[in-house]
């Protein structure tokens, strides 16, 4: 596991994921579900099952819909004022969209890593304090297990122990980043949404960061937009091929990473992943 | 050929309008330095101001500046904070709060004289008084804080702002624990520039907080602002010249520390940012 | 649900904050209004304009010479600070660099900052007495029009900076790219594609201009009356506020909040016309 970039050539034919998640309980699914911004159809009827502790990938062209689905998920979607929601997202037995769920909860339970890192321009501390008071965790000596804990999850640990007060945006992307996702585990989080984590990154600590997701396989639930289809395909489980048809955004195809990369049933998906092959 | 000509013409005015703030500036600095004392600073004046200083006057001067910062906080703040977090541009209500803003900021001193005049000292009772003074004050400074307590507001990334949601973090907490100490900065940087505005004023104050130059023993009291006193020494009383220039100088003491330390910290937040 | 109540308690007073500040500008208007209106009965609107004189102990309201009086220093002082503003902008931009920039931009900083009633004290004491060597009183429209030019110059100075920042690069670079000299890149590209930032700034400060009080009314002598030179003393519809003010009642005390009235009316639709050249500008 630990070694997930054992070079896997594209033409290889895809072999089985380990299985950590052999059970296949669903915890997220959506259905026919529609956003629009204004008149602009962002999604139009998508239904996705995610599996519970799998990595589900979400590829596609740009402006297909993937980054509103996510937002969608933690209804971040409901602050860009002209948007619209239709359909169903079930959650753990309960309804996302429906207007008595209490947002802060759901926030802390489906966290958002966003493409470009977003520390608070505080301390790396302050990061994770603050995030903890907010939540309910005021008392100092928890805070600071807690915050040695996550911090280690990510691997940061190491690296900024001994400047835990000195401002997060002195560190380097890669770091953000990773401070980006300890302050979402911070909330223990069921899910973690992630809006292509490593795009905004050098190829070295996107390298880290994609370690960091795919060890993160088995103890979260994570759905991350990718543009890098070598990358959905060394660490996905299931896939959701994104398209825009008249404008709008749809699901053309869903499964196993395994299933679309061998067997591909859409032509348009055929192409899109064969945009790797040749 | 017509670049050098064009160039040295750049040139000339440049060098013109340095002159005319040397020329300004240095006059004051120079006649008001030497002849002022420290005493000047804590006495009373006497003979109308030709003699004595300008203790109670200082003592005016700060109490309006008080009352205008006080106001213009709370209100200038509340107001920048909702154009910016809390409506979207498109609006029409923050369309015409920014319209009001701007006309405010285009009407001419004394008119914010007469509107002080009718309704504070006639409407509310107040009389001529420092309390009158500086609400007119604050009703000329709050159109300049609110710009600039804005502009530092929008400067912050949006991401900050969506992560902090991202987070589960309520409205108010991302404004407080957030936004607010990212702005901080900024908005100390305005609040300091208003002051400066207000201080430099002084057509409103004439009919609105008055020309006693007593100490005041409280904020219904008429009070004279500084720069009050320096237009009554130089226009209408002989011999006051000296004291004028010794007033004048204080007063563009205090606004070159102000706008020197107002620019100096928007600068520096610059700096951190980049 | 808590939270949400205490939310919505936050966002309902920011709301009140800002209806109150965005409330000022129309309380001004109906207040200052609601004074003149008298005048409009008796003397009557056309007064102003017909009377024979500005004699306000007898009821006569003629404010012609004082309008003629403000639109000559306003004039003369907005078209004396325009080009020369641009020119600080264009050194500021295309000349100066290093240091000299640097002291250059915090003395424009900081004559901006400068108080009107000190650049009418200065004019007071050092212009007024210069002029009066040329020819006498001194206090006259030519040391109101100077005053006025030096205290408008460092904001139209900054506006102008400010507008051809917004100038793209790019254009420039294409300008010289074209073998076009820099004069020529600086007046046919630069100034042309800056000049509604250029205009809006303009039109605020003929506002500005136009309102100032404390400096017109120390340097320019204040006798009612339609300059014949330069030299003559005039007086400002705001001086005339600001000298009558203080002891006007009835008929005398409306007509000046009428002028009040003119004066906030003609920055409104300077505003507005500055608002639409934005509009325009960013439409495109």
């Amino acid at each position: 596991m630990l070694t997930s970039k054992e070079t896997t050539y594209p033409w290889e034919k895809l072999p089985p994921k380990e299985d950590c998640c052999v059970d296949k309980k669903l915890i997220i699914s959506v259905r026919n579900l529609t956003v629009q911004y204004d008149k602009k159809v962002a999604l139009d009827g998508i239904n996705l099952d995610i599996n519970q502790g799998c990595i589900t990938a979400l590829v596609g062209p740009s402006g297909c819909g993937k980054s509103t689905l996510l937002l969608t998920l933690n209804r971040l979607v409901e602050e860009i004022p002209s948007a619209t929601m239709q359909g169903d997202i079930q959650f753990d037995g309960k309804s996302v969209l429906s207007p008595s769920t209490n947002i802060r909860s759901l926030r802390s339970d489906i966290g958002l890593i966003f493409q470009k890192p977003n520390p608070f321009p505080f301390s790396i501390k302050k990061n994770l304090t603050l995030t903890l008071s907010e939540h309910g965790v005021k008392d100092r000596a928890e805070q600071d297990i807690i915050v040695e804990q996550s911090l280690r999850s990510v691997g940061l640990w190491d690296e900024v122990k001994d400047r835990l007060e000195s401002s997060a945006l002195k560190l380097s992307g890669g770091q953000q980043q990773r401070l980006c996702i300890a302050r979402a585990i911070i909330l223990k989080p069921k899910i973690l949404l992630m809006d292509e984590p490593c795009s905004a990154l050098d190829p070295v600590s996107s390298g880290i960061v994609e370690d960091l997701v795919s060890n993160m396989r088995g103890q979260y639930t994570i759905i991350i937009i990718t543009h890098n289809l070598a990358q959905a395909r060394r660490i996905s489980d299931d896939m959701g091929v994104f398209w825009v048809k008249n404008d709008r955004g749809v699901l053309i195809e869903k499964g196993s990473t395994q299933d679309i990369f061998n067997n591909p049933k859409s032509e348009i998906t055929k192409a899109y992943i064969g945009g790797i092959r040749g | 050929m017509g670049d050098k000509l064009f160039s040295i013409l750049v040139h000339l005015s440049v060098l013109v309008i340095a002159l005319v703030f040397f020329a300004i500036v240095g006059d004051v600095a120079i006649k008001g330095f030497t002849a002022i004392q420290w005493d000047f600073i804590f006495t009373e004046p006497s003979r109308s101001g030709r003699e004595g200083g300008v203790g109670p006057i200082l003592v005016s001067t700060f109490l309006l500046l008080g009352i205008c910062l006080s106001i213009v906080i709370s209100l200038g703040l509340g107001t920048a904070i909702y154009l910016n977090e809390f409506t979207f541009h498109k609006s029409k209500f923050s369309k015409i709060i920014e319209l009001s803003l701007d006309i405010l900021a285009g009407v001419p001193s004394i008119v914010f004289g007469l509107f002080g005049n009718v309704l504070f000292c006639k409407i509310l009772g107040l009389g001529f008084s420092i309390l009158s003074g500086g609400l007119t004050l604050a009703c000329m400074a709050l159109p300049l804080f609110i710009r600039t307590a804005q502009s530092s507001l929008r400067g912050i990334p949006s991401e900050y702002r969506s992560g902090s949601k991202a987070l589960g973090f309520s409205k108010a907490t991302t404004l407080i624990k957030v936004t607010l100490p990212v702005a901080i900065p900024g908005i100390i940087a305005g609040l300091i520039l208003s002051i400066g505005r207000a201080m430099a004023e002084t057509a409103a104050l004439i009919f609105t907080s008055g020309y006693v130059d007593r100490m005041p023993s409280s904020l219904l009291d008429s009070g004279r602002a500084l720069s009050v006193h320096i237009y009554d020494l130089s226009m209408n009383i002989s011999g006051g010249d000296l004291n004028a220039y010794r007033s004048a100088f204080l007063l563009i003491i205090g606004l070159l520390f102000i706008n020197f330390s107002a620019s100096t910290i928007i600068k520096k937040t610059l700096r951190v940012e980049n | 649900m808590f939270p949400l109540s205490s939310e919505n308690l936050l966002v309902a007073s920011l709301k009140f904050c800002a209806g109150v500040c965005s409330g000022i500008v129309f309380l001004i208007i109906l207040f200052v209004a609601n004074e003149a209106i008298p005048s409009f009965t008796s003397p009557g609107f056309t007064a102003f304009f017909t009377d024979e004189a500005w004699y306000p102990t007898y009821n006569q309201f003629n404010l012609v010479p004082m309008i003629i009086g403000t639109l000559c220093l306003a004039s003369g002082a907005v078209l004396l600070s325009a080009p020369l503003g641009i020119l600080s902008a264009l050194f500021c931009h295309f000349y100066g660099k290093g240091l000299t920039l640097k002291i250059y931009r915090r003395i424009i900083e900081l004559l901006a900052g400068v108080p009107s009633v000190v650049f009418g004290f200065w004019g007071l004491m050092v212009l007024v007495p210069m002029i009066a060597k040329i020819a006498q009183p001194g206090a006259s429209l030519l040391a109101g029009v100077l005053i006025l030019f030096i205290m408008i110059l460092p904001t139209m100075a900054l506006t102008a900076d400010v507008a051809l920042e917004q100038v793209p690069k790019s254009l420039i670079q294409g300008s010289y790219a074209l073998g076009y000299t820099k004069t020529r890149t600086l007046l046919s590209v630069v100034l042309p594609s800056a000049k509604s930032g250029l205009a809006v700034g303009f039109i605020l400060q003929v506002g500005r201009a136009l309102g100032e009080t404390m400096a017109v009314l120390m340097v320019t002598g204040n006798v009612v009356q339609i300059p014949e030179s330069v030299f003559n003393p005039i007086r400002a519809l705001t001086s005339n506020i600001a000298l009558e003010m203080a002891y006007a009642v009835d008929h005398h005390r409306s007509a000046l909040f009428f002028t009040g009235l003119i004066l906030i009316l003609v920055v409104l639709a300077l505003v507005l016309l500055s608002h639409s050249l934005q509009r325009t500008a960013d439409g495109r």
